[in-house]
C-alpha cells in the first residue's frame, strides 16, 4: 500500500515538476510560435495571396470559374509539393537545436548545477523533465501553426489540393528531423562544460560526418587518379546531419511523379534518411542519458567534460580545418608544397585554438605539443596513404573469375549520357564470362602501364598529340559481395579501340550498354522525336531502333552519328534526346527516310564549303591546324587563327567575314583548296553525303590528309568553321 | 545520524578532501570550521548529494545519500552562491520547493516571510544579498527537513537577523530534530549556537568533538613568576603555544582545568589564572600547530 501511494505521489510529482519547468520557460513556447507562424501559416497566406490574385496568365487561360479553381488548386499542389513545407522543415530542425542547448545550459553554471543536483530529483528524473519540456515547448506550437497552415488553406478554398496521407508524411518527417536535431542538442550540452562549447559542440556535431565524409572523398579525388565518385559517400554522410538531410528530403521531392495534379503528392519514403535519423535519436538519446548520469557536478565551467573526448574532438577539428586549408592553397595556388605547408600550419593553429578554449588561457596555446605533434602525424599519414595510393586503389584490377557482374561505360564513344544505365537510372550490369573477360583484356593493358591521366595532384592531363583520349567507367559486383568503382582519364583511345572493339561486338555486351532503351517497351512511348522532329509511328520506329541496336557492331562507332532519336513514355515523363542513329542502323534509316523525316535541318546553316588537302599527311599537321582553328570552337576564333598564318592581320571591323579566296590565300603553303560548293542546298547535300559536320564518339575514323571550311548563311554568325571529314566518305573529285 | 568514512574528493590534481571521518548525530547542532580551502564547502556539497565521493561513503541515517530521492526531500542544502530562477520571486521559488519537498509548508513559509518582514511577491534580483540569504533560510525552513547545510549562511546577516535565525534554528532542533551543519568563518557566532564542532584543514579532519568537551579540555594560562620562565620549565603541561611577555607567561594548555590548576599551584607563581578559550582562539592555536597562522603568511 505504502509502495502504491509513493509511486502515485512520485508520478504526481512528475508531472507537476513538469508543468512547473513549462511555466518557467513559456517564453520558449512563445518564440517558437513567432517563428513557427511565419514559417507556416504567414508563408502560406503570401502564397495563396499571389494564387488567388487576379493575373494575365489566370484570365487569359481560364474562361469559366471552375477552370479557374483548377488552376489555382494546380499551383497550390505543386507549391505544397515543393516549397510549401521549406520553411517548417528548416524552422523545426534549427529550432529544436537550440531548444536542445537551452534545455540543458543551466549544466555549464555551476550555481545551477549545485541547486539543480542538490534538489531531491534524481538525475533520471530530471533529465526526462528537461528533455520532455524541451519537446513539448517545440513541438506544440509546432502542430497549432501546422494545423492553421492547413486550416488557411481550406479557408480559402484551396483545401482540396491538400492530402491527408502527404501532410501526415511530411509532418512524421518534420518530426523525425526534429527529434534527432534535439538529440544532438541535448548530447553537446552533456559533453560540454561551458556555454561556448556546447554551442561550438552542437555545430561540429551537427555536421562533423558530412564534412569528414566530403572532404575525404575530395582527398580521393585529388589523389586518386582512378577514383570516379560514384559511391557518392556523401549522399549517404548528409543524413547523418538532420539538418543536411532534410534538405536532401525536400530536394528529392519535386522529382516525384504527379498523378493527380490538383492534389498534393505523396512524398517517397527514404527509407535510409528515416532509419538514420531514428538511430540518431534513440543512441544519442541514450548515451545522452548515460552521460548525464556520469557527469560530475563539478565539471560545470570546464570546456569539456569527459578527458576522452578532448583528443578526439581535437583530432576531429585539426583534420577538418588542416585538410580544408590544403585544399583551398592547393587550387589557388596549384602548388604541391602549398598544400602540404597549409595542412601542417593549420593543423597546429587548431590545436593551439582548442587548447586555448579548453584552458580558458591563451598561454595554454604552447602546451600539449607532443600530442599536436602526433595527431600531425596522423593526418599526414592519412594523406600519404592517398598520395602514394598505398592501398593499391589505382592499379586495382579484379580478375574475371573474382567478379560477379560488371558494367563498362566509354564515356564519349557515342555522346550519349544514358550508356550503361537501366530503365531505372540504375547502372547496368553484364553477368556474361566472355563480357568480363574481355573487360579484363581491355584494362589489363591500361592499368599496368598507367596510361592515363595522372591524379589532379600530379600533374596534367598526358597529351602525347596522337590524338583522341577518352574517359572508361568500370563498376564491379564481386562474388564477396564488395563493390568497386573506377574511372580512367584520358586514356589514348587508340589504345582502347582494338579490345573494345571485340567486347563492342559481343551482343550482350550491348544489351548491357543499351539497356535503358531495350527496356522501353513500345507499348508505352507516347511521342518519339528524332532531331526535335515529331515522328509519326511512334512505336514502329522505337521497335526498329531497338532491333538495330541490337545488330549493330563496332564499324557503326567509326562513322559520324546522322541523327538522334528521344521518345516519353508512361514509365519516364521527359523526353530522352540523347540516343544517337548511325548510318549502318539499316531499319531506323529506311523508316526515316520514308516519313521523309527531315533529320538534317542543322546542315542548313551554311552556305558554302571550301575542301583542303593538308600538304603532309601526317595526322598531326591536321590537329595542329585543328587545334589552332578550334581552340574555343567560334567562328572569330578560327578568323583569328586563320589569321595568324598571313602576314596582315584580320581587321577588327571585318569580324572574321572574309572571303574564300582570302581563305585560300591563308592556307597557302599548309593546304591546297580541291573542292568548292556553293549554295545552301548543295551543301547540305555534300553534307548528307559524307555525314560531314555531324557529332561522332572517340572511335570515328577521320580522313588526316582532308578537311572542310564551312560558311555560315547567317549573316549574324557570318565566318567560317572548319570541320573534319570521316575516313573513305571524300568523293574521288574533291581528294 | 551522518556517518563519514574516509571520504575522499580529488579536482584535477587538487586534493580537498583527504580520508575524512566523522559522525554527526542527529538533533546536534555541528559547526564546521577550517581555513580557506579546507574543504568545508565541498563536504558540504558531498552531504548534499551534488558530489559523488572519490573514495569512502556518506551515509545519513544509515543510506547512501548520492541520488537518494527519498532521503534528499529529507535535506535541505544552503549553498553560500545563491541560486534564484530568473526573475522570480519568493512565491515562485515556494511553488518550485513545495512540488519537490513533499513537506513543504505553507504555513510556515508565510509566518516565517512576515517574520522577517519580507515581501514575497518582491522580485528577489532585486534583494540585497541578506536579504536573499534570509529568503533562503525561509524556504529552507519551510521545507521542513531533517537536515540542513548550511555554507557560510550567517555571513552577509545583520546581527539582529543572526539572531533571529540562531532562535529559529534552536527551536526547529527542539521541536523537529532538526540537524543543522553550519559551515562558517564566524566563529563567535558560531560558539553561539552550535554544540559540535569539526575542524578542516587542508582536506583532512583536525578534530571533530562537542564544543564543551573542546572548551574544557584546553586552557589559556597566565601567570607571572619572580623570573623569567622557559617553555622547558612546563615540561609535566601540554603546552600548545606559549608566549612571553616580560614576566608575564601566556600559555596555551591541553588537559582538565583541575591537573592544570595543581600543577601551576606546585610552581608558586606570583600570579596565575585559567581563562577559557573562545573558538576563535581555539582556532588560532590549532592553526598555528599546523603551521598555518600568521606569521607564516607575513614572512
Amino acid at each position: 500500500m505504502i509502495s502504491n501511494n509513493s509511486s502515485t505521489k512520485g508520478k504526481n510529482n512528475s508531472k507537476k515538476l513538469l508543468l512547473h519547468s513549462l511555466q518557467m520557460y513559456w517564453w520558449l513556447a512563445v518564440i517558437c510560435s513567432v517563428v513557427y507562424c511565419f514559417a507556416g501559416p504567414v508563408y502560406t497566406l503570401l502564397k495563396i495571396d499571389s494564387i488567388r490574385r487576379p493575373s494575365n496568365i489566370n484570365y487569359l487561360s481560364s474562361a469559366t470559374e471552375e477552370s479557374l479553381l483548377s488552376q489555382q488548386l494546380e499551383r497550390m499542389s505543386d507549391w505544397m509539393n515543393a516549397e510549401g513545407f521549406m520553411m517548417l522543415y528548416f524552422s523545426v530542425v534549427v529550432l529544436s537545436a537550440v531548444i536542445g542547448c537551452v534545455m540543458f545550459f543551466y549544466l555549464q553554471q555551476k550555481r545551477q548545477v549545485n541547486f539543480y543536483h542538490s534538489q531531491p530529483v534524481t538525475r533520471t528524473r530530471l533529465f526526462i523533465n528537461q528533455y520532455v519540456v524541451g519537446l513539448l515547448l517545440n513541438l506544440v506550437p509546432f502542430v497549432i501553426m501546422l494545423v492553421l497552415m492547413l486550416l488557411l488553406i481550406a479557408g480559402y478554398g484551396l483545401g482540396t489540393s491538400l492530402n491527408m496521407t502527404a501532410i501526415l508524411a511530411h509532418g512524421g518527417m518534420m518530426l523525425l528531423f526534429s527529434l534527432a536535431s534535439y538529440s544532438i542538442a541535448v548530447l553537446s550540452g552533456q559533453l560540454a562544460g561551458t556555454a561556448l562549447t556546447q554551442i561550438a559542440l552542437n555545430g561540429v556535431l551537427h555536421f562533423c560526418v558530412p564534412l569528414a565524409v566530403w572532404l575525404m572523398q575530395l582527398l580521393c579525388n585529388l589523389f586518386l587518379a582512378t577514383y570516379s565518385g560514384t559511391f557518392d559517400f556523401v549522399q549517404t554522410a548528409l543524413k547523418f546531419s538532420p539538418l543536411c538531410a532534410a534538405v536532401l528530403y525536400i530536394d528529392n521531392i519535386p522529382s516525384v511523379v504527379l498523378m493527380n495534379r490538383m492534389t498534393m503528392s505523396v512524398p517517397p519514403m527514404d527509407t535510409g534518411i528515416v532509419f538514420v535519423q531514428l538511430a540518431l535519436i534513440v543512441l544519442l538519446t541514450v548515451l545522452s542519458w548515460f552521460l548525464y548520469q556520469k557527469r560530475a557536478s563539478e565539471a560545470a565551467g570546464k570546456a569539456l567534460v569527459y578527458r576522452v573526448s578532448e583528443p578526439l574532438l581535437k583530432a576531429y577539428l585539426m583534420f577538418v580545418v588542416s585538410i580544408a586549408a590544403g585544399l583551398v592553397f592547393f587550387m589557388t595556388v596549384g602548388n604541391k608544397l602549398f598544400f602540404y605547408f597549409a595542412v601542417v600550419v593549420f593543423a597546429v593553429l587548431t590545436h593551439m585554438t582548442c587548447e586555448v578554449i579548453i584552458q580558458h588561457d591563451f598561454k595554454a596555446m604552447g602546451k600539449r605539443l607532443p600530442q599536436c605533434a602526433v595527431i600531425v602525424v596522423l593526418i599526414l599519414a592519412i594523406v600519404g596513404v592517398l598520395r602514394y595510393d598505398v592501398s593499391g586503389y589505382d592499379t586495382y584490377l579484379p580478375k574475371p573469375e573474382q567478379v560477379e557482374r560488371v558494367s563498362l561505360v566509354i564515356d564519349s564513344s557515342e555522346n550519349s549520357s544514358w550508356l550503361g544505365y537501366d530503365i531505372d537510372g540504375e547502372i547496368s550490369f553484364s553477368h556474361d564470362d566472355a563480357v568480363k573477360q574481355q573487360v579484363y583484356a581491355l584494362l589489363e593493358p591500361i592499368v599496368a602501364e598507367k596510361n592515363y591521366r595522372a591524379s589532379s595532384f600530379n600533374g596534367l592531363i598526358v597529351v602525347d598529340g596522337s590524338g583522341n583520349y577518352s574517359s572508361v567507367r568500370v563498376y564491379y559486383e564481386l562474388k564477396n559481395g564488395r563493390k568497386a568503382a573506377r574511372q580512367y582519364r584520358a586514356v589514348p583511345t587508340n589504345a582502347l579501340e582494338e579490345n573494345y572493339r571485340e567486347l563492342y561486338n559481343l551482343s550482350v555486351y550491348r544489351e548491357m550498354l543499351y539497356r535503358n532503351v531495350l527496356q522501353t517497351s513500345p507499348e508505352t512511348v507516347k511521342e518519339v522525336w528524332v532531331n526535335d522532329v515529331l515522328a509519326e509511328d511512334a512505336k514502329v520506329l522505337l521497335q526498329a531502333y531497338q532491333q538495330d541496336l541490337r545488330e549493330r557492331n563496332f564499324e557503326a562507332l567509326t562513322k559520324g552519328e546522322i541523327a538522334r532519336i528521344g521518345w516519353s513514355s508512361d514509365q519516364r515523363n521527359r523526353r530522352w534526346q540523347n540516343n544517337v542513329i548511325y548510318e549502318s542502323d539499316k531499319r531506323t534509316v529506311a523508316l526515316l527516310t520514308e516519313a521523309q523525316l527531315k533529320a538534317e535541318q542543322r546542315w542548313n546553316d551554311y552556305d558554302q564549303i571550301l575542301i583542303f588537302r593538308c600538304e603532309s599527311t601526317e595526322r598531326k599537321m591536321v590537329d595542329e591546324i585543328e587545334r589552332k582553328l578550334f581552340s574555343t570552337g567560334t567562328t572569330e576564333d578560327a578568323d583569328t587563327m586563320i589569321a595568324e598564318t598571313r602576314t596582315e592581320s584580320a581587321s577588327a571591323k571585318d569580324n572574321g567575314a572574309f572571303s574564300a579566296e582570302e581563305c585560300v590565300q591563308r592556307l597557302e603553303g599548309v593546304a591546297q583548296l580541291t573542292g568548292r560548293i556553293e549554295g545552301t542546298d548543295a551543301v547540305a547535300a555534300f553534307c548528307r553525303q559524307t555525314n560531314l559536320y555531324s557529332s561522332s564518339g572517340d572511335f570515328a575514323h577521320y580522313d588526316n590528309s582532308h578537311f572542310a571550311l564551312l560558311h555560315y548563311a547567317d549573316a549574324y554568325n557570318d565566318g567560317w568553321q572548319m570541320t573534319r571529314l570521316y575516313e573513305d566518305t571524300l568523293p574521288a573529285q574533291y581528294q | 545520524m551522518i556517518e563519514m568514512k574516509e571520504l575522499s574528493k580529488q579536482f584535477g590534481d587538487i586534493q580537498a578532501l583527504h580520508q575524512v571521518s566523522a559522525t554527526i548525530q542527529k538533533g546536534s547542532i555541528f559547526g564546521l570550521i577550517g581555513s580557506n580551502g579546507a574543504g568545508k564547502s565541498t563536504l558540504l556539497r558531498l552531504l548534499a548529494g551534488i558530489y559523488r565521493p572519490d573514495y569512502g561513503e556518506i551515509r545519513i541515517d544509515g543510506e547512501p545519500v548520492y541520488e537518494n530521492e527519498r532521503l534528499k526531500q529529507r535535506i535541505f542544502y544552503i549553498s553560500d552562491d545563491q541560486f534564484f530562477f530568473n526573475n522570480s520571486n519568493m512565491e515562485d521559488m515556494a511553488r518550485y520547493y513545495a512540488v519537490i519537498y513533499p513537506r513543504f509548508s505553507y504555513d510556515k513559509f508565510h509566518r516565517l516571510t512576515e517574520l522577517f518582514r519580507l515581501d514575497s511577491k518582491r522580485n528577489l534580483n532585486t534583494f540585497s544579498k541578506g536579504m536573499q540569504k534570509q529568503a533562503h533560510i525561509i524556504l529552507a525552513l519551510a521545507c521542513e527537513p531533517d537536515y540542513l547545510f548550511c555554507d557560510e549562511t550567517f555571513d552577509g546577516l545583520d546581527p539582529v537577523m543572526r539572531q533571529a535565525v540562531k532562535r529559529l534554528l534552536a527551536d526547529a532542533v527542539v521541536e523537529q530534530q532538526l540537524t543543522p551543519i553550519i559551515a562558517s568563518h564566524n566563529l563567535r557566532e558560531l560558539e553561539d549556537i552550535c554544540d559540535h564542532i569539526g575542524l578542516l584543514h587542508q582536506g583532512g579532519i583536525v578534530f571533530e568533538r562537542e564544543l564543551d568537551g573542546l572548551q574544557s579540555n584546553i586552557q589559556k594560562v597566565q601567570c607571572a613568576f619572580s623570573t623569567a620562565k622557559g617553555i622547558e620549565d612546563f615540561s609535566g603541561l601540554d603546552v600548545v603555544t606559549m608566549e612571553q611577555r616580560g614576566n608575564l607567561s601566556i600559555l596555551v594548555v591541553r588537559g582538565e582545568k583541575n591537573d592544570i590548576e595543581a600543577y601551576m599551584k606546585k610552581m608558586n607563581p606570583l600570579y596565575c589564572e585559567l581563562l577559557p578559550l573562545s573558538l576563535e582562539e581555539i582556532f588560532i592555536t590549532e592553526m598555528e600547530v599546523l603551521g598555518y597562522d600568521i606569521q607564516q603568511l607575513i614572512y
